[in-house]
């Protein structure tokens, strides 16, 4: 009985890392609109991003994040403007098209540079042990790290003038406009935070578990089905749906083979969509 | 330096391929109530999208201040003062009333008076400051267009330019805000008004333009206009 708790708790803790994932692609979503298939290209160069970066520096990982997400914000910003800025008013098949284009891309020139062999990030803090139990530390700091991310996220998007004008442009782009918030400016910045967020977890991922330049896209299905848990566009409840997630995840392992959760995964993924159309935290109304 | 707030010349433009205003000339003194009468489908909202550049002009010149803001975005031209009270209000849904009135201090000008500007929307419309912490979807037609007023202030307007005041507002609150249109025009703001009830729009408006098929074949002080014969046949019902 206390294997499945601690199972539940380490799934909760690897939840939170979904969730910040799954808020990138929230967040790009409810603003303007746009599936943003460069998401699991985007968690994978976190994951590689932190690889050069703690291998020419070995510091602690979890201060690399600041770094990590820096230079997401300004590869969100080049793909914005790459892939997304021409096709942000042409129907939603563009959009899939072209950020497809640039995924396949990235993990092509991934593939070229560091083949399809996984790496790792070799750290470890020191684990608390509760009983029979181990959590590893970097488990517990990666979700602390995902938390604090995501309440960043939560404090500029509601308290800054920067964050709420987002929000202005994700309920009423025209509006906006007449308040004189440039939209163009308010998609870029946008779009950057979601990149920036993806490569985040995918960069606290490299601290749990082994990955090569493909691992990016099982997150990126992850992502897709904590987005629909929460209902599309709601960074916040993304974090919540990632937590259940991953709840879920640590609930079921003890009984059967890794290679089913997927099943289970997208089983609740389709529930979901048929009970809950506009997501567990959805409001009945638009 | 003229009076003239904001200026049209030849104005024209349209939707695609359809073309809606077949050269507009309109002046909007400075302190002035300017109204924009006229059936529907006659360009009124389309010319205050095409000043506000939601639709770009195809040819002639918008001059605001006697500054060329033809060609800038709408966001520039919010920035200048140049503001556009919606039809349909248009609010921001899932942000507060607060947030609402916050974002139309927006712009560098408008924050500067943010304070003084609150102020005056709380005057204007006290019930507002009740329903701070409220969804704006969740407000009653007239409060949603309280707050679209109340933000258009919160711009800090030069011109400040309303797309139908009274549409679908209950008659005593619809005489509230002409009221109140008064008060603004007092305290110097430049105002044009579209506006479907024309006996209300003739006797608050200092001068008059009458739409027809994209075009202004009538205009006049608006006491002058009221008593044209085919204004009073076409418009009042007289």
């Amino acid at each position: 009985m206390s294997g499945i708790l601690a199972s539940m708790i380490d799934g909760l803790l690897i939840g939170s890392v979904y969730g910040l994932a799954a808020m990138g692609l929230s967040l790009i979503w409810g603003v303007m609109d746009v599936i943003n298939l460069t998401h699991g290209a985007m968690i994978a160069l976190g994951m590689f991003g932190m690889y050069l970066l703690f291998g020419a520096s070995a510091a602690n990982p979890y201060l690399l994040l600041i770094p990590v997400i820096a230079a997401g914000l300004v590869l969100g910003m080049i793909v914005y403007w790459l892939s997304v800025s021409w096709v942000i008013d042409r129907p939603q098949l563009m959009s899939l098209l072209s950020t497809f284009a640039v995924n396949m891309m990235v993990i092509g020139i991934g593939t070229a540079i560091w083949s399809t062999s996984p790496y790792n990030v070799n750290f470890s803090l020191p684990g608390i042990t509760v009983g029979a139990y181990t959590f590893t530390g970097n488990h517990i700091a990666a979700a602390i790290s995902a938390v604090v991310i995501a309440l960043l996220l939560e404090l500029f998007l509601y308290r800054t003038r920067a964050g709420k004008a987002i929000r202005a442009v994700a309920d009423n782009r025209d509006a906006a406009e007449l308040m004189g918030i440039s939209s163009t400016q308010v998609l870029m910045v946008a779009f950057a935070i979601g990149i920036a967020l993806a490569a985040a977890s995918g960069a606290l991922v490299s601290t749990l578990f082994p990955f090569t330049i493909l691992s990016g896209a099982s997150y990126q299905l992850k992502s897709f089905v904590v987005t629909v848990l929460a209902g599309l566009g709601k960074p916040f409840g993304a974090l919540v749906a990632g937590v259940l997630l991953g709840l879920l995840e640590g609930a079921v392992s003890p009984f059967i083979a890794v290679s089913w959760i997927p099943l289970i995964e997208f089983g609740l993924f389709v529930v979901v969509l048929i009970l809950f159309p506009r997501g567990i935290f959805g409001r009945a109304t638009a | 330096m003229s009076d003239v707030a904001l200026e049209l010349n030849s104005v024209e433009s349209g939707y695609g391929e359809v073309q809606v205003l077949w050269g507009i000339s309109i002046k909007a003194r400075a302190g002035q109530l300017t109204t924009l009468i006229g059936a529907n489908g006659a360009g009124k909202t389309t010319t205050l999208r095409t000043t506000m550049g939601s639709i770009r002009p195809w040819r002639g010149r918008i001059l605001l201040n006697g500054d060329d803001v033809t060609k800038l975005s709408p966001h520039a031209k919010a920035a200048r003062g140049l503001v556009l009270v919606p039809e349909g209000r248009q609010l921001f849904p899932d942000m507060s009333v607060q947030e609402n009135l916050e974002m139309g201090a927006y712009s560098r000008r408008a924050r500067a008076r943010q304070k003084e500007n609150l102020e005056r929307v709380y005057q204007a419309f006290p019930r507002l400051k009740e329903r701070l912490k409220q969804r704006a979807s969740t407000l009653s037609g007239g409060e949603q267009q309280m707050v679209a007023m109340g933000r258009g202030l919160m711009q800090e307007p030069v011109v400040l330019m309303i797309d139908e005041l009274s549409l679908g507002l209950a008659p005593v609150l619809a005489q509230q805000l002409f009221l109140t249109l008064k008060t603004l025009k007092q305290q110097g703001i430049t105002i044009v008004l579209v506006e479907q009830n024309v006996h209300l729009a003739l006797a608050v408006s200092d001068y008059t333009y009458v739409f027809a098929e994209g075009r202004v074949p009538i205009e006049g002080e608006s006491e002058k206009v009221a008593r044209m014969d085919e204004v009073r046949r076409a418009y009042l019902g007289l």
